[in-house]
This record gives C-alpha cells, structure tokens and sequence, in this order.
C-alpha cells in the first residue's frame, strides 16, 4: 500500500489509487471531530509533509505502508530498521511501564508482547509532529498505538494497527495491511536522505510551509 | 514454523516491502510538477547525482533555436534505480539520451523523469515516484 492516503483514493497524477486500509470504522473513513478534518483539510492546502524534508514519518505510517522493511529479532528486543525514512524502532519486549510523558518522539516508546503467534506492539510518546499519511491525516501527542504482527504464510504479516487518540477523533480506529516478503537477495541500503534532497525548497517555493505539528496547530485551532 | 522464525532467539532477519517506495512518500509531486506539462527531452548527460532520497540526472538539450538548455530531471532513489537495472554508468558524461517526464511547476528547466531511452534501444522507467508511478508522457 502505499502512504499517499489511509483514504481510499483514484488513480491522479503520480499517485496509483488504491483501496481504503481503514477496516474499522466500517465506511473506511478516519472518525475525525469536526475541527479536526477542517485542520486535514488545511494542512494538504497550507503545509508539506514533514517527510519530505527527511524527518521521521512517526506510527503507523513508519511501519507499515511506508517503505521497505527489515525486521531482525534480537534479545531483548525487536528493532525494525526502516530503509524508507532512514530511521529504526526499538520495541521492547517486556512490561515495563512507558517512559514519562515528558519524553516525546517521532516514532514512540514501544513495548512487545507475544499473544501466540501475534506481535503486540504498545506505543506512546509519540510528538504529533509528522503526518500520518502525505494527504495532510494527522495525530496529536496522546496517541496511542497498538500495532499487531501476525506472520500469515511463509511470505506474508498481517498488520494490523488500531489508534486511540481522543483529542483528534471522536473513537479509536484501524487500519490493516499486509506486508510481503521481499523476495530479491539484495541488500536494504541505507538511505541518507539529506544527502541529495531537493523537494523541500521547492514546496517551499510552491507556497507551503513545514508542518509545525500537533502543539502549534492546536493552539491556532483553539484546542 | 512461522512462529519459530519470529519467536526464535537467535537473530533472524525478514526483510518485506511494502508497495510504497521511499519516493512515493514524499508530498505529492502534484505540488512540484504540472501534469500538464509533459516534456521529451532529447540530449546529453552532463551530470549525474547517485543520491538519496532521489537521484539527478542533468542533460543539455538543444533548443529550436540552436541554444543549449541544462536540465535537471528527479528520478528515483539510488536504490530504486538499482532495482530497475539503470546503472551509473549507463550516464556517462556525454551519453545520449531520450528521457521524458513532467516539467516543475516554477517553469524552470526542471522535469519529474519517467523514461529514459539510450541510443541501442534500451529503454527504463527511472522516475522517483515509485510504485505510484503515472503513465509516461506519449509526446
């Protein structure tokens, strides 16, 4: 799937239309409140996605409809080391407790647990900085993650996200996706995006600005 | 079995994909370059930047007037580019070249690439939208 909308959307210039991811709410819409798709709205219009400029693209985006992926399986813990957006997550597989609030990050705290053969996946800390998607969708920096990996057949996990985030909609939500196995024998590289990236000067020429994230729009909104 | 490969503690490595490539992940190219703005541009690699997150390719094209132009056409990712089979040294300095894509919003002589076609008929999709790629330009 690819990360231009969590939306169903057509085919338009460069971008492949594709199905909506959300399953639940049923009609494969975000649940938004009423302030919050005008702020979607305004953000596609106003702003440019913060992965543009190579910053983090935050949860779920980060892992499941961003990129390719690697998933190496080490004590103590799971690291995913994402090609796509040249960051990693390191989920913790034990039951201690989310770092403190103050703490925040562009792709969370995370803890695993295993329910049989599913990977549950708990984050918080997030920073409400980064779009969830290029359409403008976005979060703030109570989001809450729970992300369930389920290795299918020998080639596909069944991913699964649900998201609680009380400030921004009106109920939790889910999205599924399955990631397939990437059959070449060639190496994930390692991207270094500020290495050549040119695009952000031109949506700043364009007349968008960086997404100033969840804090600032929130008070310009009078959340 | 399946659990055995996520559960074990040795380290295993899985590596999947998901559709979307680095490219197709930044903000709409719609924002940056005009779909109604396909451009051919015939011509002669003068510089080529294997970088992340998208590579360039510039080319001199001549003009109907007899000026040369340089252009500087996006393409896709390094990696990307490598998966497709267009190597860096298809693009020597020199090498001609007939690419096609869409011309930058600004109007300056920059292109979102698609194609790039050499002279012994070799003909591959560079452009750095990735899995969302657009239906080359036909002029």
């Amino acid at each position: 799937m690819n990360s231009y909308d969590l939306e169903a959307h057509p085919d338009s210039f460069m971008i492949r239309g594709q199905p909506t991811m959300i399953v639940d709410p049923a009609d494969g819409k975000l649940p938004y409140q009423p302030w919050a798709a005008q702020q979607k709205t305004k953000n596609y219009a106003t702003y440019y996605d913060t992965n543009a400029g190579c910053l983090l693209s935050g949860l779920p985006r980060t892992t499941a409809y961003m990129s390719d992926q690697m998933l190496l399986q080490q004590r103590p813990g799971y690291i995913f080391l994402v090609s796509g957006d040249h960051g990693y997550r390191i989920i913790k597989m034990d039951s201690s407790p989310h770092v403190g609030k103050s703490i925040s990050l562009w792709n969370g705290d995370s803890r695993g647990h295993w329910e049989g053969n599913t990977l549950v996946i708990d984050s918080t800390n997030l920073n409400g900085k980064f779009w969830i998607d290029i359409a403008g969708n976005f979060g703030s920096d109570e989001m809450h993650v729970v992300e369930r990996l389920t290795l299918v057949d020998g080639d596909t996990i069944h991913y699964r996200a649900t998201i609680d985030d009380p400030k921004v909609y009106t109920r939790p939500w889910t999205i599924a996706v399955p990631l397939n196995r990437n059959k070449s024998k060639e190496d994930m590289w390692l991207e270094s995006c500020h290495e050549g990236e040119h695009d952000s000067n031109r949506l700043l020429g364009a007349g968008h600005t960086p997404y100033p994230g969840w804090a600032r729009i929130a008070a310009a909104a009078g959340r | 079995m399946h659990s055995t490969f996520l559960k074990s503690s040795t380290i295993v490595v899985l590596l999947v994909a998901a559709l979307a490539v680095r490219a197709s992940a930044h903000h709409s190219f719609a924002a940056e370059y005009d779909a109604k703005k396909p451009v051919t541009l015939k011509g002669t690699v003068t510089k080529v930047e294997w970088v992340n997150p998208h590579g360039w390719i510039y080319i001199d094209v001549k003009q109907p007037n007899g000026k040369v132009a340089n252009w500087a056409v996006e393409a896709g990712s390094p990696q990307v580019l490598a998966r497709r089979g267009l190597k860096k040294t298809f693009l020597a300095i020199g090498a001609e070249v007939v690419i096609t894509g869409y011309q930058a919003r600004d109007g300056s002589n920059t292109a979102n690439g698609a194609s790039v076609k050499f002279p012994d008929g070799r003909d591959i999709f560079f452009g750095s939208q990735g899995a969302d790629a657009p239906p080359a330009p036909t002029r």
